[in-house]
């Protein structure tokens, strides 16, 4: 994927008609990222979620390394892709770290905009709800399976 | 020292020539007891002499064996217990700086840390990569499909 795209390709507003989609995308207040900068902390309060449109956001978890806290990649986020789905699901803390390692725009969608924008328009919160399933359900997949494997390696490991 | 001296008898003035006719008179002036010790005196002088000579040279060996012992360990101790003293007490200029020494035993464990921590990163990587093929065509041979990370090789 590219590292800029236009907003109307982006994976929230997926199966939305245009209209219905620059509707959803008119609610969201663009911030740019110097490199470095943190988006949000893990065990903030998850009051937005994030549309990537330039950049990259990397999410990252803390690991204890040798004695020290360090946070580790866990995924790299590209345009065109959402983050930030807390903050439609309780308890709307966020799990993960994000931060930009280099020059990143993102949208920033707040969650009563956005409740208040699908109390209006139905069919549109269902769609976009089901474009945000999409996205947990694939992470929770993706996440079974790494784990499943890891338990797989644990039982070789104790079987040798 | 001959074996008179040795028994501290005084040696007799006479002495007794085996087939020499003018000493036969003489011999026949010799009690019998110290005839005989003239019959004995030439092996006993060669045995002690022997005897002499092997003591003498087994203390020489002793002694020489004790002198090639004795420094040479003492000496390679010593310098085994110096030798720590030395390199500790031997000056190491940037790294006996507090400033720098700190900067050191920080910036290590750092280094550490860092290489273990891209290694994690790599294999949450390819541990991803794998899901991700498992769930494009989920069977267990994707599933639990070999992985080249070395956390876990």
């Amino acid at each position: 994927m590219a590292t800029v795209m236009t907003a109307r390709q982006a994976e929230l507003v997926t199966d939305l008609a245009p209209a219905d989609a620059d509707g959803v995308l008119a609610l969201g207040v663009r911030r740019t990222l110097t490199p470095g900068g943190v988006l949000f902390s893990l065990g903030d309060a998850a009051d937005h979620m994030y549309l990537i449109t330039r950049g990259r956001i990397a999410l990252t978890l803390p690991m204890q390394v040798l004695g020290h806290s360090e946070d580790v990649l866990v995924e790299e986020r590209l345009p065109g892709e959402t983050i930030g789905w807390s903050a439609l699901i309780p308890p709307h803390r966020f799990t993960l770290k994000a931060a930009a390692p280099l020059e990143t725009e993102v949208l920033a969608f707040p969650r009563a905009a956005l409740l208040s924008h699908f109390a209006t328009r139905p069919a549109v919160g269902y769609q976009v709800v089901l474009n945000v399933a999409a996205v947990m359900g694939h992470r929770l997949q993706v996440l079974q399976a790494m784990w499943l494997r890891q338990v797989q390696h644990m039982v070789e490991l104790r079987s040798v | 020292m001959t074996p008179w001296q040795f028994r501290g008898v005084p040696r007799p003035q006479t002495r007794v020539r085996r087939g020499n006719p003018g000493n036969d008179d003489l011999a026949s002036n010799v009690p019998p007891a110290w005839r005989q010790d003239e019959q004995r005196r030439p092996a006993m002088e060669l045995f002690l002499m022997v005897l002499v000579v092997s003591m003498a040279a087994l203390g020489l060996t002793v002694v020489a064996f004790a002198i090639a012992n004795t420094p040479a360990s003492g000496s390679e101790s010593e310098a085994a217990e110096q030798r720590p003293v030395q390199a500790a007490s031997a000056p190491r200029f940037f790294a006996d700086d507090p400033m720098t020494a700190s900067v050191v035993t920080a910036r290590r464990p750092a280094l550490t840390a860092e290489a273990l921590r891209l290694h994690i990163e790599r294999h949450i990587r390819l541990e991803q990569a794998a899901a991700e093929n498992f769930l494009a065509r989920p069977t267990s041979q994707s599933l639990h499909s070999r992985t080249t990370s070395v956390l876990v090789n």
